[in-house]
C-alpha cells in the first residue's frame, strides 16, 4: 500500500514529461525564434499554468474532458476516460509541467547562435537538418534542465489531479495525494512514509539536474 | 564573373548595391555598419533583398524580377562569418566533416584528412574548437568551407584579429586556395592593410552604397571621395581654386598664396576643387642638387619629427598659409635629409601625385 502512490506517481510524472515534450519544444521554437502579437499571446497562454491556482487549472480540464463535454464524451466512448482515471492525472501533471519544459527550452532556443545555423545551411543541411545537429544539440542542456524540472514538479503535483482524477486509492491516489490522505486520517507513520519517499525522489532530481547542468558539453555559447 | 545588385530598405537603412567582379580575391571595404556583411549574407543566399540579382558566372542565384531564390543549401558557397561560426558541440574532424554527410565514411574521411593537413591542422581532428588558439580556429573554419569545393568563398571579417605575422601566413593560405581549388573569394574588411594586403579588386562601401571599385593601386592613387581618401590614408586634403591651363593637360590650382600643378585638363577656370596627395608622396629638396623644374615647389617650416612604427613622420606646415602637411619616409632617408624640428625647408610634389577629386559624392568609376 506504500509503494503504489510512488509507482503510480513515477508513472503519471513521466507520461506528463513525455507529452510536455512532444508538445512543449515545438511551442518552445516557436516562441524562441518567431516575433508576432500571436506568438506573444501564445507565450503568456503557456505560462498562465504557473500562476493559475491548481484548482482554476483543474476546472478548466474537467469543463473540456468530463463528462458533460463532446469530448469527454466522445473519449469515454472510445475507452479511454479521462476523468477519474490515472490518464486524468496525466493531463493535470501535464498542464502544470508543461510550462516550465517551454520555459528553460525557449532560453536554450532563444541562445543558440542563429550564425551557426546559417553556416550549417550553407553547407547543404536542410532546416531539417540544422535543428537536429546543430540547434538541439546546443539546446540540449536547457532542455534536460527542463525536462528534469517538469518531471519534478509532475511528480509532486496536488491540487490540479485532485480535481481531475479524484482520491481513488490504487487508481488515481498519487503519492502527494495519499500523503494528504494519511494526514487527514491521522495516519501520522504512513504519512511520514510517503513525506520521506517523495522528498528523497525530489532530491535526487533535482542532484541529477546540477550534475547535467554543469557537466554537460557543448553548452549554448 | 560575378554580378550583385541588391535593393532593401530597412527602416532606419537602404541597402542600394551594384557591382561586377571577375577577380580571384575581391574585398568589400569600409568602415562597419554599411551593408558589406549584408551584401555577402544575400551572395550566401541567407538574406534576401526586397529587390535584387545575383549572378555567378552562367548560374543565376537570384532574380526578384522572376521570384527566383536559389536557397543556401543549392548554392554551394563556402561562409565563415566573423566569428568563424564553429560548431562548439562537435570536434573540429566533425565541423570540417560537416558538409560531407552524403559522401561515404571513407572518402569523407579522407577528404578531411587531406583538408586539415593542407590547413596545418593535424593531430587536432579530436580536439573541441574552444581548445583551439585563434589562428586554428579560423583555419578549421576555412578548412570547413574548402571542403566542399564551394563555388565562391565568403569570409566576414574572419581573416582580421591576427597579429602581422598570423597575417602574413594567412596570406600564404589564401594564396594557396586560390591557386589550388582556383575558387573566387570575396573578403570583408575595414583595416586598409589587410585589404591592401589580399585584394585584388575592391568594392568601396558607405553607408550601403558602393562608391568605388577598381584595383586597389588605383583607388590609393584616384580615391573617388575625400572620405575614401582619408580611409586610404591620404592625408593631405585641401581646397583651391582651378587658376589656368599653362599646357595641354596641364592645370594651376591656386592653394592659398601658392600654385600647385596637376595633371588635368578638364578643369574649367575659376573651379573650386579639393586636391590631396599621399605622405609618401612629398619629396625634399636637396639644397645640394640643382633643380630639374621649377614647379610645385613650397616652402615649409618643420614642427614635428617621429618615428611611428617602421616610418617616420613628419609634420610640416607652409611658409605661406600655414596649410598642415602631412609626410611619411623611411627612417632612413629621414636620417640622410636630416630634418629637424623649426627648420625651414623646400619641398616638392610631383604632379602626378597630386589628386583632384570629382565634385564630392558624384565618384567616377561607378556603372
Amino acid at each position: 500500500m506504500m509503494w503504489s502512490p510512488l509507482w503510480l506517481s513515477l508513472r503519471v510524472a513521466l507520461f506528463a514529461t513525455l507529452l510536455g515534450l512532444a508538445t512543449g519544444l515545438p511551442i518552445a521554437y516557436i516562441l524562441a525564434r518567431k516575433d508576432s502579437p500571436w506568438v506573444d499571446t501564445l507565450g503568456a497562454l503557456t505560462n498562465l499554468p504557473l500562476v493559475l491556482p491548481p484548482t482554476v487549472l483543474g476546472y478548466y480540464l474537467l469543463v473540456a474532458f468530463g463528462y458533460n463535454s463532446p469530448l469527454g464524451r466522445f473519449l469515454d466512448r472510445l475507452g479511454i476516460p479521462l476523468v477519474f482515471t490515472w490518464r486524468g492525472a496525466v493531463l493535470a501533471a501535464w498542464m502544470v509541467s508543461m510550462p516550465l519544459i517551454i520555459q528553460s527550452a525557449g532560453a536554450a532556443f532563444a541562445a543558440v547562435d542563429r550564425e551557426l545555423e546559417d553556416v550549417a545551411r550553407t553547407l547543404g543541411e536542410s532546416e531539417w537538418g540544422v535543428f537536429w545537429r546543430v540547434t538541439f544539440p546546443l539546446a540540449r542542456p536547457g532542455i534536460l534542465a527542463g525536462t528534469l524540472m517538469a518531471f519534478a514538479r509532475a511528480l509532486g503535483d496536488f491540487g490540479t489531479t485532485l480535481m481531475v482524477a479524484g482520491n481513488i486509492p490504487g487508481r488515481t491516489q498519487t503519492m502527494a495525494i495519499a500523503i494528504y490522505d494519511a494526514v487527514q486520517m491521522g495516519d501520522q507513520q504512513r504519512a511520514n512514509a510517503l513525506v520521506l519517499v517523495l522528498t528523497l525522489t525530489a532530491l535526487a532530481i533535482l542532484l541529477l539536474l546540477r550534475r547535467l547542468t554543469h557537466h554537460l558539453p557543448g553548452g549554448p555559447t | 564573373m560575378i554580378r550583385v545588385e541588391l535593393h532593401h530598405t530597412f527602416p532606419d537603412f537602404t541597402l542600394d548595391v551594384r557591382f561586377t567582379t571577375a577577380a580571384d580575391v575581391t574585398v568589400l571595404f569600409g568602415p562597419s555598419g554599411v551593408g558589406k556583411s549584408l551584401t555577402v549574407r544575400a551572395i550566401a543566399g541567407l538574406f534576401t533583398p526586397h529587390r535584387g540579382y545575383i549572378q555567378v558566372e552562367e548560374e543565376v542565384w537570384l532574380d526578384t524580377a522572376r521570384t527566383l531564390h536559389i536557397p543556401p543549401q543549392k548554392r554551394r558557397v563556402g561562409y565563415v562569418p566573423q566569428h568563424y561560426g564553429l560548431f562548439p558541440h562537435l570536434t573540429v574532424g566533425e565541423n570540417v566533416a560537416f558538409g560531407l554527410r552524403h559522401m561515404a565514411p571513407g572518402e569523407r574521411q579522407q577528404r578531411v584528412q587531406e583538408m586539415l593537413t593542407l590547413m596545418r591542422l593535424e593531430g587536432l581532428a579530436d580536439r573541441r574548437p574552444g581548445e583551439l588558439s585563434g589562428g586554428q580556429q579560423q583555419r578549421v573554419a576555412l578548412a570547413r568551407a574548402l571542403v566542399t569545393q564551394p563555388r565562391l568563398l565568403l569570409l566576414d571579417e574572419a581573416l582580421g584579429a591576427l597579429d602581422p605575422v598570423l597575417r602574413e601566413e594567412l596570406r600564404e593560405t589564401v594564396r594557396t586556395i586560390q591557386h589550388r581549388y582556383r575558387i573566387p573569394l570575396f573578403l570583408i574588411t575595414h583595416d586598409v592593410e589587410e585589404a591592401a594586403l589580399l585584394g585584388d579588386y575592391w568594392i568601396v562601401f558607405e553607408e550601403g552604397r558602393v562608391v568605388q571599385t577598381g584595383e586597389p593601386g588605383e583607388i590609393f592613387r584616384h580615391p573617388a571621395t575625400p572620405h575614401i581618401a582619408r580611409a586610404v590614408g591620404m592625408r593631405n586634403i585641401y581646397t583651391g581654386v582651378v587658376r589656368a591651363h599653362p599646357a595641354a593637360g596641364i592645370t594651376e590650382i591656386q592653394w592659398g598664396a601658392t600654385v600647385l600643378q596637376v595633371e588635368r585638363g578638364d578643369l574649367p577656370v575659376g573651379r573650386d576643387v579639393i586636391f590631396g596627395f599621399r605622405p609618401e608622396d612629398v619629396l625634399f629638396v636637396r639644397e645640394d642638387r640643382p633643380l630639374a623644374h621649377a614647379h610645385n615647389i613650397l616652402c615649409v617650416r618643420v614642427d614635428e619629427v617621429r618615428l611611428v612604427g617602421t616610418d617616420c613622420v613628419i609634420l610640416l606646415r607652409t611658409c605661406e598659409g600655414g596649410e598642415r602637411i602631412h609626410v611619411r619616409l623611411f627612417p632612413t632617408v629621414c636620417e640622410d635629409l636630416r630634418i629637424r624640428p623649426g627648420q625651414r625647408r623646400r619641398i616638392l610634389i610631383r604632379r602626378r601625385a597630386i589628386h583632384v577629386f570629382d565634385t564630392a559624392g558624384h565618384p567616377k568609376g561607378m556603372g
